[in-house]
């Protein structure tokens, strides 16, 4: 019965009960001695919780747990860490490799994964080192990505100008403005003093900041001054002042 | 007491600065946001229950447009969770004020609403129901005069009890249901819904998605910014922990949305959400403001007013006038100010003179603190009355209203160095003092305006370079000595407009500056309010340049000094031999002395310094005053030349720093460059010029 259990427990460690046995392996290496409380300390555990996880690896065998609580490694613990360590190595090796993933995320994540990911580490290894074994083809794997990144950020750039131009209003010349509601509509850089409402805006930011300044679409607004292209403008008891440049991009048509 | 934050966030020229100095007095602290160049402001002061911190953002229209502004105002309110905004607006402009309250209702942290102007809100005949705004936002009102210091009281109060009920919810975890329910009330049938019908479904996937990527997050925040994400805004990018894949993720989120709502509503999100909050500010502003027969007679007499302001010979005459006054007003009440203050430094330096003297300290200590401490202290010092003075008016003007409609003038000018009137303000700051006229161009929206700005203000010819002009004006020209210094501070201007051209060309091709300014009505400014500012101005001013000016000549005392035993910034001092080396390059120029390249290099520390180191160098030889010593040395043609070079060459330290500070390295570099090269250039053409001509 016991050698079934050992057998069994051999065969694979919780991620948990892994993550235990690993910190203990590291902190023989630094101190002499370990305790239980070092354990707590390191993992950011609660004491039961490590005192139970000790238990189990004291029952498997990879640890020693003594009278005195100095918790000491087996050879067989070393080698299951020093395994556990290798396969996480290949993995970050795995990653470093063939993803874009900075090296402190894939530090991250190494850990939470190598886990589950053990049954084909083999299939790792072998993939690391035959592209490190043949760093020709490693070029051409890595042209290939680079050439893949680059039609990806094209599509992007594609929807990028999508949504630009879906943001904007024709920018049309001032001739081909056109009538709105029988009435033509004119920049209103070129509007004279006198009553005018908004029929438009051009440019996605400027109107923005317009809209937010309490100039929207369709006000009725008053233009009390214009120096070639700089307007002073009334909305009820707001005053603006628009340099020509911003003038140009609100439509207007002239009213009563 | 508990310590609380407070955040005060407001429309320009809604009155956030006079209730921030009302609030808090002098008791403020200024330092910088992280990572950019504008003042972040704290005040202190306390209510019946608690210590509040007061922090000042920016004064904005809202949180879409990506104004500098803007983005400090999202960024703090990202990064950090007052325990309540206040909020201040303009009630005679209730529509636009209103839709800044709806968008920072996102952020579901508590907010006091003060309305300001309570008392020209009679003279408009509104009234305004704030129980009713009470009844349809979850926000608590005050009506206040900032200016006339009412309803102070009364907003303390509501502070209080408001920071007193966020003490207990703190604990209780945020409910999904009030996070994600923009309903705010249904009343009589009418409902305010803070979010546009088929954008709520979008904001919710955004928010579950970054509870996710953030399970440990405010959630308060997440819900602020799943907004911010939907309307486009790459900022929440950057604030927020999220790794590239999960940006990716969500960017690739955004997208989708944002195309999905461009194909619906023939708009993007942003417009699309500001466009609705704007309808339902203004179904709110009718609702609770009411308006008597309007009173008109404001608003004629403004508008009369503005036609002649802003005519086109009229305004400009107009707008020159006032500047000249300023300006005058300035530099006629400093001078005294500022000649007492230098004497009393003169009387403090020979008097510890004395002292060490006596006490028999050794020559290196005397030498320090009388040569390398002292004058720069008294030099930094000496500017406080112009410097204050000029921000008295400056504030004067700015509460006046007449600042925006200056700012509105004087764009075609500013034009023909393209950029646009905003600027205008920081260049006759320049007048004054480069330093705070440099710290002035924060008032600029983009950073492309502050750079050329900055880096044209150093030619504008400062208060500590008159006395220079003034003296060989006096000595070289005396018939015509004011018309030679008016010409130098022209000179400056014209120079000035080109290199802002020739900056503008070279680094902003294709970068149009759009002027679009809020003209507040004109209002009679307060006198409390202009003084507090001066205060809190000069304070401000001598404590960021003195470390930088007592650094830097320290440095050169130390080139004067040594090697020990020889005379002060003598031909044997380190300074005069490496004087010697270089002076033969002065040589084209027309003043090829060694005095006159120590002079330069003292120069440096403050404009003013030249003066005082000609006068050691030049009459130690000769035993005679410098007006007599100065004809041994120049004449007219390379006097002009040296003060052109005066005008124009390396800025003082505390410019330097300054420009260092607000544009960075590069910049501090290419201005020391470009002007070094200017003004010897220009300085060499006046010397050829000259000597043909006189």
């Amino acid at each position: 019965m016991r050698n079934g259990i050992s057998v069994f427990s051999s065969s694979r460690l919780s991620p948990s009960l892994e993550d235990y046995l690993l910190a203990i392996a590291t902190l023989l290496k630094d101190q002499k001695t370990v305790r239980l409380r070092d354990v707590v300390k390191v993992m950011g555990v609660s004491s039961p919780s490590a005192n139970s996880a000790v238990k189990i690896l004291t029952d498997r065998g990879y640890i020693i747990h003594d009278k005195y609580e100095h918790i000491d490694i087996t050879p067989s613990g070393i080698a299951i860490a020093e395994d556990i360590l290798n396969r996480r190595q290949t993995i970050t090796d795995f990653f470093k490799l063939f993803t874009s993933l900075d090296n402190l995320y894939i530090e991250k994540i190494v850990c939470k994964i190598e886990h589950y990911l053990s049954k084909c580490i083999k299939d790792f290894e072998n993939l690391n080192s035959f592209f490190k074994n043949h760093p020709q083809i490693y070029q051409h794997f890595k042209e290939y990505v680079s050439i893949q990144n680059q039609n990806k950020k094209e599509q992007e750039d594609e929807y990028n100008t999508f949504i630009h131009d879906s943001l904007l209003l024709d920018e049309s010349d001032e001739e081909d403005l056109g009538l709105f509601n029988g009435k033509p509509v004119l920049l209103l850089n070129n509007a004279k003093e006198g009553k005018y409402q908004i029929v438009g805006f051009k440019g996605f930011k400027i109107q923005l900041r317009l809209k937010q300044m309490g100039i929207v679409m369709n006000d009725k607004i008053k233009v009390l001054n214009n120096q070639s292209g700089q307007v002073l403008i009334a909305k009820d008891n707001l005053r603006f002042g628009l340099g020509r440049g911003a003038a140009m991009h609100i439509y207007v048509i002239k009213v009563d | 007491m508990n310590k609380k934050t407070v955040a005060i966030i407001g429309n320009p020229n809604s009155g956030k600065t006079t209730l921030f100095n009302v609030l808090t007095g002098s008791n403020q602290k200024t330092g910088n946001w992280s990572g950019v160049t504008v003042d972040k402001v704290e005040g202190y002061f306390s209510t019946k229950n608690y210590n509040v911190t007061l922090v000042d953002l920016p004064g904005l229209w809202g949180f879409y447009s990506d104004s500098e502004d803007e983005i400090l105002a999202k960024r703090y309110l990202i990064e950090n969770s007052p325990d309540c905004i206040l909020i201040i607006i303009d009630g005679t402009m209730l529509e636009r004020s209103l839709m800044l309250v709806l968008s920072l209702l996102d952020r579901k942290i508590p907010i006091l609403l003060a309305i300001n102007m309570a008392d020209e809100l009679e003279s408009y005949g509104i009234t305004i129901n704030t129980d009713k705004l009470e009844e349809f936002l979850p926000i608590k009102t005050v009506t206040i005069s900032a200016l006339k210091e009412l309803g102070i009281d009364s907003l303390l109060e509501n502070l209080d009890s408001i920071l007193s009920s966020s003490d207990k919810e703190k604990n209780e975890r945020v409910e999904n249901s009030e996070l994600l329910n923009s309903t705010l009330l249904e009343n009589k049938g009418k409902e305010i819904n803070l979010i546009p019908p088929g954008m709520q479904i979008y904001i919710d996937d955004l928010f579950q998605k970054l509870e996710e990527f953030l399970p440990e997050f405010d959630r308060k925040i997440l819900y602020f910014s799943s907004v911010l994400l939907l309307c486009l805004d790459n900022l929440v990018y950057d604030l927020l922990p999220l790794n590239n894949e999960q940006k990716l993720y969500l960017s690739a989120m955004v997208k989708e949305y944002a195309a999905n709502i461009i194909r619906k509503y023939k708009q993007d999100p942003a417009n699309y959400l500001i466009d609705y909050r704007y309808s339902k500010a203004k179904a709110l502003a009718n609702e609770i403001a009411k308006h008597k027969e309007t009173n008109k007679t404001r608003f004629v007499l403004s508008d009369a007013l503005d036609r002649i302001v802003i005519s086109k010979f009229g305004g400009l005459l107009i707008f020159l006038l006032i500047m000249f006054l300023i300006f005058q007003l300035t530099f006629t009440i400093s001078q005294p100010l500022s000649d007492l203050i230098e004497k009393l430094f003169d009387l403090l330096s020979n008097s510890v003179e004395n002292f060490l003297l006596e006490i028999g300290s050794r020559d290196f200590l005397i030498s320090l603190l009388i040569n390398g401490i002292i004058p720069p202290i008294a030099s930094v010092a000496a500017f406080i009355p112009s410097v204050g003075i000029l921000f008295f008016f400056i504030s004067f003007l700015e509460d006046s209203g007449y600042m925006a409609r200056a700012s509105f003038m004087s764009d075609k000018i500013m034009h023909i160095a393209g950029l646009h009137g905003k600027s205008f303000i920081p260049m006759i700051l320049g007048f004054g003092c480069n330093v705070p006229a440099i710290m002035a161009t924060r008032t600029l929206e983009t950073p492309k305006d502050r750079i050329i700005t900055i880096l044209m203000n150093p030619l504008m010819s400062c208060s500590a370079r008159l006395p220079v002009y003034l003296l060989f004006a006096q000595v070289f020209f005396p018939k015509n000595a004011s018309i030679v210094v008016f010409s130098l501070y022209l000179l400056g201007v014209i120079l000035s407009l080109l290199v802002g051209k020739i900056f503008k060309f070279i680094y902003f091709k294709n970068d149009d500056a759009t002027l679009l300014i809020d003209l507040p009505p004109y209002r009679a400014p307060s006198l409390k309010n202009a003084f507090t500012v001066m205060s809190l101005k000069v304070w401000d001013f001598l404590k960021r340049i003195i470390v930088y000016v007592l650094t830097g000549s320290i440095i050169l005392w130390f080139l004067s000094y040594f090697p020990a035993g020889k005379a002060y910034g003598s031909e044997e001092s380190i300074i005069g031999s490496l004087a010697k080396v270089f002076t033969p390059i002065l040589k084209p120029l027309g003043f090829g002395y060694w005095q006159v390249f120590v002079a330069l290099i003292f120069g440096f520390i403050g404009k003013e310094l030249v003066i005082a180191s000609l006068a050691s160098l030049l009459t130690s030889t000769t035993g005679e005053s410098l007006a007599l010593a100065l004809p041994l040395y120049f004449n007219p043609a390379s006097a002009y030349a040296f003060l052109v070079f005066v005008l124009l060459y390396i800025p003082c330290l505390a410019t330097v720093a300054v420009i260092r500070k607000e544009a960075g390295k590069k910049w501090m570099w290419i201005a020391i460059f470009y002007q070094t090269i200017l003004a010897y250039a220009v300085s060499f053409g006046f010397y050829k010029l000259l000597s043909v001509l006189i």
